[in-house]
């Protein structure tokens, strides 16, 4: 009852004159990065970051929910009028979408796209609001050696999550282990890799590593495009919508049916908890599922509003799952729940099992957040912005990446007042930049670094408690469960899978 | 010239990539190994975990020579180019650095700039600098013209969200 109660007190503290323009403003600059090819909303959280320095902590998170939220769904717009998906993400609604925007369809495509949007998103924020107790109470039974294990295991899925570059992965997650052992040793007052300078002394901060990695990189791929703006006037000019058409025929509604739509709901949530998979793989598996038990399967690919519902319901519903590791265990699911994360750091807070019970004033708002978006801003926005959106996201790119670049660079500075700061970002960024041409994937690098130092501790408590012996991992009935369940997801994702493309 | 050129793209090639990971990794586990033991007196010290990553990076590494060798060995045959090809992929690489060369030149200049000349003019600079870095082609006079303008435009807005909305101090150059 009292958790209620504090959800209720959360949504009022959501509608305060002075976090609900976080909420607002969070969503539309979500939706603008969403949508604009090259940006996406982890950019938008990542330029974030360095002003939730001087932001109230309620307003960041809101901010950083709203905006999550927007980056999911408005790569639709993009992915159905011109074919190019603002957002990984919105891969699955451009196969379905922009059939339909040829057949002069295109309104009603985005339609379905925005009510699966708004139902998945909806559904997962109540999901998230219902299990976190539950994940929090599970967490609370985890002790040191299977914190370490739950860890390695997080660590160890992202890394074999990277379809095709699991070395790579490895390499990109290790890499931000190392960068994270930078400084004072968890344990002991020892420095490490200061290499005598007192500006390591401190180790180094998450901020100019995700500036460095997701915003200065970012400029330096865009630099190499030569097109003048982000999508070109020819496109704009064959992507008219009208507004009266944008709502749904109950009668398709009806035929995508409400299993359908808590079906796709639910995969995106599961994917969304699990680490490393994201909204890409959300709304594939959702897409994947539903064709498999469709009764027009011949229709996917050619225009179909069920794959629509499917992808775009899916990958809102992960926006809510992420959290829940990140909330329970400390333990960030993907980039943009790891810069979530920093957030509540920088602010002082740790999450972990305490951390709902003691902190649920200030969490509140967020969850709310994330369903007033779904339920309220995602219809809104379309509706409002929904025949100008092409004209909106067609902006000079010199403008916009200049614009980036100061609100990057400066970000970095203002966060800290430090010059060493500006510098370390663009040391990532160029890292970054170099990792990317080459596949690596650069999201592993934020989280090795994220939870390279909970991983140290924890493998260091655990081995002081057994006297060095590691079988502590196998005897401790909680870790043997993590590490159990990392060998079936290693069985699955990278033994199996093989075997089966060999049999197809 | 050309010789530099493809310095430059093996050193940011696949090859290059490894190797300068290669090195870093050396380094840091010659740096953990200078810390302490992994293991003194039956207790761990703090160079186990990184001596312990080290391991596993050159592993790693191991791993990503390994697919690299199997892919380059798959497409070998497809490979196969002339001379004149050669030259051409050399310009083209070299073009295409051309972009990531000049952003990264710009914002060190900026980084090492900023507290000498100020919030104003140091972005003012690295703003303008910077539109011409993303511009296609020669800028006319006119779109030099536009382009300060939108320099200053954007320094104006970065001073108004942080030294106003935020109220952060930004640097001065009598500070």
């Amino acid at each position: 009852m009292d958790y209620l109660i504090e959800l209720s007190k959360g949504l009022a503290v959501l509608m305060q004159p002075d976090i609900l323009p976080y909420l607002i403003g969070g969503y539309l600059i979500g939706t603008f990065f969403g949508a604009v090819p090259g940006l996406t909303s982890m950019l938008a959280i990542a330029l974030l970051l360095p002003l939730t320095y001087s932001l109230d902590i309620t307003a960041a998170l809101v901010a950083c929910a709203a905006i999550f939220m927007a980056g999911m769904c408005s790569g639709s717009i993009t992915a159905t009028t011109i074919n190019i998906p603002g957002a990984p993400a919105s891969m699955m609604t451009a196969i379905e979408g922009y059939p339909m925007q040829q057949r002069g369809e295109g309104a009603k495509a985005l339609g379905h796209a925005a009510l699966a949007s708004m139902i998945g998103g909806a559904l997962g924020a109540i999901m998230l609001m219902v299990m976190a107790p539950l994940a929090t109470e599970a967490a609370l039974l985890i002790r040191t050696p299977g914190k370490f294990s739950l860890i390695a295991f997080a660590l160890i899925v992202i890394v074999i999550s990277q379809r095709g570059a699991i070395s790579k992965g490895l390499v990109a997650t290790t890499l931000g282990v190392m960068v994270a052992t930078v400084g004072i040793d968890v344990m002991q007052p020892v420095t490490r890799f200061t290499f005598g300078t007192g500006v390591l002394m401190q180790g180094i901060d998450i901020m100019p590593l995700v500036i460095g990695a997701f915003a200065v990189s970012e400029l330096l791929v865009q630099s190499q495009n030569r097109a003048s703006r982000t999508v070109e006037v020819d496109a704009i000019k064959a992507s008219a919508i009208r507004r009266r058409d944008f709502i749904p025929p109950w009668s398709e509604v009806r035929e995508i049916g409400v299993y359908r739509y808590v079906k796709t709901a639910i995969i995106g949530y599961g994917v969304g908890v699990l680490p490393g998979a994201g909204g890409s793989m959300a709304a594939f598996v959702a897409y994947a599922e539903s064709m498999r038990s469709s009764r027009h399967p011949e229709k996917y690919g050619k225009g179909s509003v069920e794959g629509i519902a499917a992808a775009e319901g899916a990958n809102n519903a992960m926006c809510s799952g992420a959290f829940v590791p990140m909330l329970s265990f400390g333990i960030p699911g993907d980039p943009t729940t790891a810069i979530v994360l920093g957030v509540l750091v920088i602010n002082g807070l740790q999450p972990g099992p305490q951390f709902l019970d003691s902190q649920l004033a200030l969490v509140a708002p967020m969850f709310m957040a994330l369903l007033v978006a779904a339920l309220v801003m995602v219809p809104l926005t379309l509706y409002v912005l929904g025949p100008w959106f092409v004209r909106i996201v067609s902006i000079r790119r010199d403008v916009l990446y200049a614009s980036i670049a100061v609100i990057a660079l400066v970000g970095c500075y203002v966060a800290t007042y430090s010059i060493f700061q500006m510098g370390l970002a663009l040391v990532f960024g160029v890292l970054a930049f170099l990792l990317r041409r080459q596949g690596y994937p650069v999201a592993c690098l934020l989280l090795g670094f994220v939870l390279g130092p909970s991983l140290e501790e924890y493998c260091r408590r655990s081995l002081s408690l057994s006297d060095g012996n590691p079988l502590i991992f196998l005897t401790s009935p909680d870790s043997l469960f993590f590490l159990a369940l990392t060998g079936v997801f290693y069985y699955f994702m990278v033994v199996r899978k093989p075997e089966a493309r060999q049999h197809a | 010239m050309k010789s530099l050129s493809r310095l430059g793209s093996w050193l940011t090639g696949p090859t290059g990539v490894v190797v300068c990971l290669l090195a870093l990794t050396l380094i840091y586990l010659l740096e953990a190994f200078k810390i302490a033991p992994p293991i003194k007196n039956g207790a761990l010290t703090a160079s186990f975990f990184p001596v312990a990553l080290a391991v596993v990076m050159l592993l790693a590494l191991g791993g990503v020579i390994l697919s690299d060798r199997r892919e380059a060995a798959s497409g070998e045959a497809s490979t196969e180019e002339s001379e004149e090809e050669s030259d051409n992929r050399d310009e083209t690489t070299g073009a295409a650095w051309r972009g990531p060369v000049a952003v990264t030149l710009l914002t060190a200049g900026y980084i090492a700039l900023f507290a000498h000349l100020g919030y104003f003019i140091a972005t003012f600079i690295y703003a303008f600098t910077m539109t011409l870095a993303f511009a296609t082609g020669r800028p006319s006079p006119q779109a030099l013209a536009f382009k300060a303008l939108v320099a200053g435009v954007i320094t104006l807005l970065g001073y108004g969200l942080f030294e106003l909305v935020f109220q952060v101090r930004l640097p001065t150059p009598w500070t």
